[in-house]
C-alpha cells in the first residue's frame, strides 16, 4: 500500500487540507492512520518514477509557501521524505524557490529547508551542504533586519542541528556562514562573539527553554534559567557590555544550548512559535495552532529515540553563575544609563537593608566645618529612630521593619530567651569577674565567621563524643559501689560492657584513684562549662555576641589547637561549681599554668 | 517621694546629678494619648543608648547623667531634677552621619562595592576620632554618644573605644589604659563604668555587660607620672588595635574613638613648637592615624590643632561644650576610684530607692551583678613584683644636675620584694600581667604586655612569707608577675 496514494487521485472523502492553497490533490497523509514505512512498495504514482514529473510537481507544490504557513511546510517536508530519492531534485527545487521568490517569502522557504534537514537529515543534509552558505548568504543581504535576524537565529540552531547535535552542515559551512553573518576575525582567530550574535544565540536558547518551560511548567530549574535569560537579553540589548563579556555569554550559551537536545520533531523552527514577522500571518490565527499533529508520526519514528526528545530537558550549566558573574565584572556597573535591570533574584536582604541606609545617609546633607556642626538637621533624629520600628522590649535595641531586621530581632530576642533561662537556672551561685584575654586571643576574638562557628561547634561535638565514649572498667567486686563525681556530685551509672564482657562506668576517666565524669573532668580542666556554653550559643546569635565571657588562661591556650581558640578558649581556675570545690582541689591545681609553663615563667 | 510623671518636649534633656548613698529610678513611657502632647511617640535615650518604654532603670553612685529625647517622652521617677532645651545633641548628631558617611565609604570599599559617590579619589578610611578637651567638659560622655549612636544603625557596626585616660578607669579601674570595640549600645547606671562593664561569670543580657577590653597598666592616675611610659603605652595599645581590626572587619570599617585625659588639652610647655607642646596628642594622632580631631570648648586649644596638624588632612572641629556637664570636685574623683575598684571586685550594686521593687540595671537583673572575689594567702615566692619606672618619688628631670642622665629609665622595671618594709605593697593595687608571649623573655618589656586582671595585697606576713591577696576569681597565682603602681584600696 502506498504512503500518498492520492498524490494523483484526490481523495475525496478526506476533507481538503485547510494550508493547502492550491487543492491539487496533495490531500491525506497528515490524517492517515498508521505510519507507513519510509519506502514503501513500488507505488503506481509516476512522481516515483519520473524526475521531472516530480521536479515539476514540487516546485508547484512549493510555489504554495508564499506565507509561513505550517501545514505546507510539513506537507512539503514530507514529500521529501518519501521522495529521498529525489534529494537532489527537492534541493534544487528549494535552491531556485528562495532565489526567485521575493525577500519577504524567502524566509518560509528556509524554514522548510531547516525543517528537511533537521528532521530527515540524511541524505538531504549533506546534498544542501554545499549550496546553504551561498543560498542562506545571498538571501541574508536581500531581506530586511527583522528577518536577518530570524534568520540569525536559525543559523544559531543549525549548529547543533544534527541528530548528534552537531553541525547541521558541517563545519565548513557553518564557519562561513557566521563569521560572515556576524563577522569576525581573520579566519584562524579564535571567534569574537559580536552582540548581534550573542543576542540571536539568546533568543534562539531562550525560545528552546521556553518551550521546554511549556511542556513542563512546574520545572523551577528551567524557569529560573528562562528568568535568567530574559535578564540577560536585557543587559546585552540595553547596555555596552565588553567584548570579554560577550564572549563568555556566547561560550556560556553553547554549552548549555549543547546540553538541551535538538528540537524534538516535529521540528518547528523557533520563529514560529514565538513571534513572526508582521507580513506573515500570526501563529494564532494558524489552525494548525495545536502541536504536535499526528501527521508527523511517520517521521517521528524514523528517529533515534535521542532526537525524539527523551533527554531529559533539565541541566546545563547555572546561568545564575553566569549572570552573576557578569555583575561582578562589572557589565551592569557600566550599564549607568541603560533602564534598571532586574537584580539577581537571590539577592542577600542584609546586604539589600544595608545599600538602603547607604543611600539614606549619602543623601543626608551634612557640613564638617566647625561653624556648622550644631546646625538642626532634622532627617537624623529618624535615622536613630523611624527607620528601626521594631524595638527589642527588654534591651531597647531597634531592628528595621524589613525581612532582614524582622530576623535579627528574632535571633536577638532567642538570645534574651536563652540567658534569661540561663541566668535563672544560675541564681545563688556566685559569679565573678573573670580575666581579660591575652592580646593574642583578643585581636583574634573578631574572627568568627562562618566557617570557624561551624569548625568549633563540630570540634566541640567530635570532642564530646569522645568523652562520652570513655569508660572505667568496674574493679571486681565493686559492682554494688556507688561512685560519685566529685565535680558533678552525681552518681555513675555502670553497664555491662557486651564487647568486653565486663561492668563499666561509662562517661568516666579516672584520676588519681578518682573516678570522674570524663565530661566533668574535662570541663573542669579545660573550660567553665557555663562560660563553653555561653560561648557556643553566642556563636549562633551572631557577633552581637561574640564577646561573652572568656577568661585568661592564656597559659594553657598555647597547648591547645587552634581550632579551640573559638570555642572552647579555657577558663582557669574559677572554682567550677562552688559547692564541689573542696573534693576538686586536684583538679583545679591542673587548671593553672602547667609545671612547664612556670619554669619558662620564672626563668 | 512619689515617683512622679514627668513630659519631656522634643529636643531637651532631664539632667540629674545624684548626691552620695542615693538612687534613682526612671520608668520611660512611651505614652500614646494625644492629650499629653501632640507626639505621640515617646523616645528618650541616656547618651545616645535608647531606654525601652516601660522598663525601670537604676542611676546610683553619684551618677550624673542626662535623659535626652528627640521626639518627645514621659518619664516617670523618683526625683525631681531640671530640664533643659540647650544641649548640643544636634552636634553628636551631625558628627555621628559625618562619621557614618566615612564608614560606609570604607565599607563600600571593603566589600568591592563602588564608592557611594562615584569619587574614587577620596581615601575610604574609617572615622578615627581623638577627643581633646579640658576637665569637665564632656569627653567621655561625647565618646559615649557617638560611640551608641554607631552600634544602633542597624547595619553592623562596632567601633574601637580607646581609653588614653589613666585617670578615668574606663571599663576597669585606674591606673590603665584600655580598649575595646564596642557592639551594642552602652548603658549608664553608674559613672564607675562609663563605656560597660566586662566580663564576668554571670550570665548577662546585654553585650555592653561582658565587654573584653585589653588592658595596660600604667600605675598611676596623672600621664605626667611618666611621660616616656605613657608614649609607650600609646603605641602598644596602637599596635593591639591594628592587630584586632585587621581580623576584625566590622571594627575595621567602624573606626577608633579615643577618650583622653584632660591634660592632654593642657600645653606641656608654654614655649616652642605646638608638637612639643602637645607630644601625647601627636603621639596619638600618629600611632592611631588619627583623622578628626574634635576639640571641645576651647577656643585657644582648636587653633593650636589646627596649627599643629595643617595640610596633613587632618579635619580639626569645635564643638560646643554641653551646658550639662558637672563640675566635679578631687573628692568625688576619689571616691569614683574607689567605687571602681569596688566594682571591679564586687560588681555593681546599686540600692534600691524607696519604693521602687522590680527594677533592672541597664537592662540587667540586679542579682547577676554581685560579684564574689576570693581571698587567698600566697608565698612571696609564688607572684613577681615589679615597678616600671623606679619609685614613685622619681625627681622630674628637670631637677636633675644639668647634663646628668637618669640613672633608671622610666619604663624598666624594678623588682619589688615584699620582704623589705616599706615596700609599699600593703593594700598597693596589683595588675596581673598576662603570660608572656613564648618569644619574650627579657624582662623589659612587662609594661607591654596586657593586664589580665587586678589582685590587691591585703595583708603581709614577713616572718612567714606570705602576703594575702584577694583575687577576683579563684585560682592559683603561681608563677605570674605583676606589676605595682601607685594605686591603692582598702576594702571598707
Amino acid at each position: 500500500m502506498s504512503v500518498y496514494p492520492s498524490y494523483a487521485n484526490p481523495n475525496p472523502g478526506y476533507p481538503p487540507n485547510p494550508g493547502y492553497a492550491h487543492g491539487s490533490g496533495f490531500h491525506g497523509p497528515p490524517h492517515r492512520g498508521p505510519p507507513a514505512p519510509p519506502h514503501g512498495p513500488p507505488a503506481p504514482n509516476p512522481l516515483h518514477l519520473d524526475p521531472n514529473a516530480f521536479r515539476q510537481f514540487y516546485a508547484s507544490q512549493l510555489a504554495t509557501l508564499t506565507f509561513n504557513s505550517r501545514p505546507i511546510i510539513q506537507n512539503l517536508s514530507m514529500m521529501a521524505q518519501d521522495f529521498q530519492r529525489w534529494a537532489s531534485i527537492v534541493a534544487q527545487c528549494l535552491d531556485a524557490h528562495i532565489r526567485r521568490v521575493p525577500a519577504p517569502i524567502k524566509l518560509p522557504a528556509f524554514y522548510l529547508l531547516d525543517s528537511i534537514c533537521k528532521n530527515i537529515y540524511s541524505p538531504y543534509a549533506s546534498v544542501f551542504a554545499p549550496m546553504v552558505a551561498n543560498l542562506f548568504l545571498d538571501a541574508y543581504y536581500a531581506v530586511d533586519p527583522s528577518t536577518q535576524s530570524k534568520m540569525e537565529e536559525m543559523l544559531v540552531t543549525w549548529r547543533t542541528g544534527a541528530p548528534d547535535g552537531r553541525e547541521l552542515f558541517g563545519v565548513s559551512p557553518q564557519i562561513t556562514l557566521e563569521r560572515r553573518v556576524w563577522g569576525g576575525g581573520p579566519p584562524q582567530a579564535p571567534q569574537q562573539a559580536t552582540r548581534k550574535q550573542v543576542l540571536a544565540e539568546l533568543e534562539v536558547t531562550l525560545a528552546q527553554k521556553e518551550r521546554i518551560l511549556q511542556s513542563n511548567p512546574y520545572d523551577s530549574t528551567v524557569a529560573q534559567q528562562v528568568d535568567t535569560l530574559l535578564q540577560l537579553r536585557n543587559l546585552v540589548q540595553h547596555s555596552d557590555v565588553p567584548p570579554q563579556d560577550l564572549a563568555a555569554i556566547a561560550d556560556q550559551l553553547r554549552v548549555l544550548a549543547a546540553s538541551v537536545p535538538p528540537p524534538a520533531p516535529p521540528h518547528i523552527p523557533p520563529p514560529i512559535s514565538t513571534s513572526v514577522p508582521p507580513q506573515y500571518p500570526s501563529s494564532s490565527t494558524m489552525p494548525y495552532a495545536t502541536p504536535a499533529p499526528p501527521p508527523m508520526m511517520g517521521p517521528t519514528s524514523a528517529y533515534p529515540p535521542s532526537v525524539a526528545g527523551s533527554v531529559p530537558p533539565v541541566g546545563g550549566p547555572d546561568l545564575m553563575q553566569l549572570y552573576d558573574s557578569l555583575l561582578k565584572a562589572g557589565v551592569l556597573g557600566q550599564s549607568s544609563s541603560a533602564p534598571e535591570v532586574t537584580p539577581p533574584p537571590q539577592v542577600d536582604p542584609a546586604l539589600e537593608a544595608e545599600r538602603r541606609y547607604e543611600e539614606l545617609v549619602m543623601g543626608m546633607d551634612v557640613a564638617s566645618s566647625s561653624s556648622d556642626i550644631s546646625r538642626k538637621r532634622p532627617a537624623i533624629a529618624s535615622l536613630l529612630y523611624k527607620r528601626l520600628p521594631s524595638q527589642c522590649k527588654q534591651c531597647a535595641l531597634r531592628f528595621s521593619g524589613e525581612e532582614a531586621g524582622k530576623k535579627a530581632l528574632q535571633d536577638h530576642l532567642d538570645m534574651h530567651f536563652k540567658q534569661n533561662l540561663r541566668a535563672s537556672q544560675n541564681s545563688g551561685r556566685g559569679h565573678s569577674r573573670s580575666w581579660f584575654v591575652s592580646l593574642e586571643d583578643w585581636t583574634q576574638e573578631g574572627v568568627l565567621d562562618e566557617s570557624a562557628r561551624k569548625a568549633a561547634s563540630e570540634a566541640h561535638a567530635e570532642r564530646d563524643s569522645k568523652l562520652r565514649a570513655a569508660y572505667v572498667v568496674v574493679p571486681p567486686g565493686e559492682e554494688a559501689k556507688s561512685v560519685q563525681c566529685p565535680v558533678c556530685k552525681e552518681f555513675l551509672k555502670s553497664e555491662f560492657n557486651e564487647d568486653d564482657e565486663e561492668w563499666v562506668w561509662r562517661n568516666a576517666v579516672r584520676v588519681q584513684d578518682k573516678i570522674y565524669h570524663s565530661t566533668c573532668h574535662a570541663d573542669a580542666i579545660f573550660a567553665n562549662p557555663l562560660v563553653a556554653r555561653l560561648k557556643s550559643d553566642a556563636t549562633l546569635v551572631a557577633r552581637s555576641r561574640s564577646r561573652t565571657p572568656e577568661s585568661a588562661a592564656t597559659s594553657t591556650n598555647s597547648q591547645l589547637p587552634s581550632t579551640a581558640r573559638t570555642s572552647l578558649s579555657p577558663e582557669p581556675s574559677r572554682g567550677v561549681k562552688r559547692k564541689a570545690e573542696d573534693d576538686d582541689a586536684d583538679v583545679k591545681q591542673e587548671q593553672d599554668t602547667p609545671p612547664m609553663k612556670r619554669l619558662a615563667l620564672s626563668a | 517621694m512619689e515617683p512622679k510623671e514627668w513630659l519631656l518636649q522634643p529636643e531637651s534633656e532631664y539632667r540629674f546629678e545624684l548626691d552620695p548613698g542615693t538612687s534613682l529610678a526612671i520608668t520611660a513611657c512611651s505614652f500614646t494619648t494625644s492629650q499629653l502632647h501632640a507626639v505621640v511617640r515617646g523616645t528618650a535615650e541616656v547618651f545616645g543608648a535608647e531606654l525601652a518604654p516601660g522598663r525601670t532603670y537604676l542611676f546610683g553612685h553619684e551618677c550624673k547623667a542626662a535623659i535626652f529625647t528627640w521626639e518627645g517622652c514621659t518619664l516617670e521617677m523618683s526625683r525631681a531634677a531640671y530640664v533643659s532645651d540647650e544641649t548640643n545633641m544636634w552636634t553628636c548628631a551631625n558628627l555621628h552621619v559625618m562619621f557614618e558617611k566615612m564608614r560606609i565609604r570604607a565599607r563600600r570599599a571593603q566589600r568591592g562595592s563602588p564608592p557611594p559617590d562615584g569619587r574614587t579619589d577620596t581615601p575610604s578610611d574609617p572615622p578615627r576620632v581623638l577627643v581633646l578637651g579640658q576637665e569637665n567638659s564632656g569627653k567621655t560622655s561625647i565618646c559615649k554618644i557617638l560611640t551608641n549612636y554607631a552600634v544602633r544603625t542597624g547595619v553592623a557596626r562596632s567601633p574601637v573605644v580607646v581609653n588614653m585616660d589613666p585617670g578615668e578607669g574606663a571599663w576597669t579601674i585606674p591606673g590603665t589604659l584600655s580598649a575595646c570595640p564596642i557592639s551594642d549600645p552602652i548603658p549608664t547606671s553608674t559613672p564607675a563604668h562609663p563605656f560597660g562593664t566586662t566580663a564576668t561569670s554571670a550570665p548577662t543580657t546585654t553585650t555592653s555587660a561582658a565587654l573584653v577590653p585589653v588592658t595596660f597598666w600604667f600605675g598611676h592616675m596623672e600621664t605626667k607620672r611618666n611621660p616616656k611610659l605613657m608614649d609607650r603605652l600609646i603605641k602598644r595599645l596602637a599596635i593591639g588595635v591594628d592587630a584586632r581590626i585587621e581580623h576584625d572587619p566590622i571594627a575595621k570599617i567602624s573606626g577608633v574613638i579615643i577618650d583622653t585625659p584632660a591634660n592632654f588639652a593642657a600645653a606641656a610647655s608654654n614655649t616652642g613648637p605646638t608638637d612639643v607642646k602637645h607630644p601625647m596628642v601627636k603621639a596619638c594622632v600618629d600611632e592611631f592615624r588619627v583623622n578628626h580631631i574634635l576639640v571641645i570648648g576651647n577656643e585657644k586649644l582648636y587653633v593650636e590643632m589646627q596649627r599643629m596638624f595643617r595640610g596633613s588632612g587632618m579635619n580639626v572641629i569645635k564643638i560646643p561644650k554641653s551646658g550639662g556637664v558637672v563640675e566635679l570636685d578631687y573628692a568625688y574623683r576619689d571616691r569614683m576610684h574607689n567605687q571602681q575598684l569596688r566594682a571591679y571586685m564586687y560588681g555593681t550594686q546599686i540600692e534600691l530607692p524607696p519604693g521602687v521593687s522590680e527594677s533592672s540595671l541597664g537592662g540587667e537583673a540586679l542579682h547577676d551583678l554581685t560579684l564574689s572575689p576570693h581571698s587567698t594567702s600566697i608565698s612571696f615566692d609564688d607572684l613577681k613584683i615589679f615597678r616600671v619606672g623606679g619609685t614613685d618619688s622619681m625627681a622630674p628631670s628637670s631637677a636633675l644636675p644639668i647634663g646628668a642622665g637618669r640613672m633608671i629609665s622610666e619604663v624598666q622595671p624594678m623588682a619589688v620584694d615584699p620582704s623589705m618594709p616599706g615596700s609599699g605593697l600593703l593594700n598597693a593595687v596589683l595588675a596581673l600581667l598576662a603570660p608572656a608571649p613564648a618569644n619574650a623573655s627579657s624582662e623589659d618589656v612587662l609594661a607591654d604586655r596586657n593586664v589580665a586582671g587586678f589582685v590587691i595585697i591585703t595583708g603581709i606576713d614577713i616572718p612567714g612569707r606570705k602576703m594575702t591577696i584577694l583575687a577576683p576569681v579563684t585560682g592559683s597565682l603561681a608563677g605570674r608577675t605583676a606589676l605595682v603602681g601607685t594605686l591603692e584600696w582598702q576594702d571598707s
